[in-house]
């Protein structure tokens, strides 16, 4: 994990919450180059951690981790007050018909399947962080 | 006695099979898209309603650039989003709306624990009577119910603790699965023209050792060592890299 922005920096803030490196590399890049400052987080455990101390503007969240899934996370997340606006994409490879409303009713404010394309993300992101 | 049988068969497979096909018919639901009630379940909401009219039911509403097939899903999170008055979607976890060119034409509304109407058979009775469906409803994936209507459907579930609802315009999804099928077609056919430019696109062999390059498919007399081979896209990129065309290729 990163130590907190300098008051200075005035980038957004995004949450990148998964246990596979590659992945987190692949969205901390992604992000970056958008000009994203990306904080990571290895499962659910810490990303309600990451949440509680860190000003955050977006959580891209991995469903299946260990610890702490990441629908048991945003159900907890949601569950503090203060933290309830934050924007929290749920990503995983399960099929959006099948997945996206459990996503949803766990406190989600969008789905992503994996593989997905640059330009959906892009387009959630641009909708929720404003 | 056989003749006669055969004579009455008809009417008797009538006798017996009249029943099921009234029971069958009442079991269709009539009900349209276009006739469907303002139910106080919908909160506002109604299938075909543009983006603007979505956004003055709720002005918070954001939505993302549609994607390739003209889809646009935007949510709607009363339970946690400042920015939406709770107290209009009292029970109301979360609403998710996906728009087909601008249309509205699927609308999920999850309720929470707190909804009057937790109990699935209830709450099928509810929405029936609420969306004025008649028809019969059916097993949904093994984890809800659903009635087909005139172009619509309906499903209602359970899930995280409470009971939601999707109204659903079955044409639009008959239209993005023939987009993308068009998609694939072409992403399939602009595959296989790159391929097939490559394929008519000679390479130009050279020799490393001599220097020399092979163009247009001329062949070098002796077969030239896989360590000295080199490839050329094109003559340009050969004759810029300091090769020069083998004699028997002039």
């Amino acid at each position: 994990m990163e130590p907190p922005s300098s008051a200075s920096d005035s980038r957004r803030t995004v949450l990148v919450v998964d246990d596979f490196d590659d992945t987190r590399l692949l969205l901390r890049t992604w992000f970056e180059r958008r000009g994203f400052r990306v904080i990571e987080a290895e499962n659910g455990l810490q990303a309600i951690n990451c949440a509680q101390t860190e000003s955050l503007d977006l959580i891209i969240m991995d469903v299946q981790m260990p610890q702490l899934d990441g629908l048991a996370a945003t159900r907890q997340i949601r569950s503090v007050k203060k933290l309830g606006s934050i924007p929290i994409v749920a990503v995983s490879a399960y099929g959006a018909d099948q997945f996206r409303e459990l996503a949803l009713a766990a406190g989600c404010n969008e789905y992503v399947s994996t593989p997905f394309e640059p330009s959906t993300l892009e387009g959630i992101v641009r909708a929720l962080v404003q | 006695m056989l003749t006669r049988f055969r004579a009455v068969l008809p009417a008797l497979l009538l006798l017996i099979l009249y029943p099921v096909m009234v029971q069958s018919l009442s079991a269709q639901c009539t009900q349209k898209i276009a006739t469907l009630p303002a139910a106080p379940e919908l909160f506002g909401f109604r299938l075909g309603m543009t983006k603007d009219e979505i956004k003055q039911i709720v002005p918070a509403a954001v939505f993302p650039r549609t994607d390739h097939f003209g889809v646009a899903k935007t949510t709607i999170n009363p339970h946690f989003d400042p920015k939406i008055d709770q107290k209009k979607y009292e029970g109301v976890r979360s609403i998710s709306l996906d728009l087909l060119d601008d249309r509205l034409v699927s609308l999920w509304i999850g309720f929470d624990e707190n909804f009057r109407v937790q109990n699935i058979d209830e709450f099928m009775k509810l929405i029936s009577d609420s969306l004025k469906v008649n028809g019969r409803w059916s097993s949904w994936r093994s984890r809800g119910q659903q009635m087909r209507c005139d172009g619509f459907q309906v499903i209602v579930a359970t899930l995280a603790g409470g009971p939601s609802l999707r109204v659903l315009d079955m044409s639009a999804e008959d239209t993005v699965a023939a987009r993308r099928q068009e998609k694939e077609e072409q992403d399939s056919l602009a595959a296989a023209a790159t391929t097939e430019a490559a394929e008519l696109t000679p390479e130009i062999v050279a020799d490393k050792q001599t220097k020399t390059y092979y163009p247009n498919g001329c062949h070098p007399a002796k077969e030239i060592a896989e360590a000295n081979r080199i490839i050329f896209k094109t003559v340009e990129e050969a004759e810029k890299a300091g090769f020069k065309v083998a004699k028997n290729c002039h």
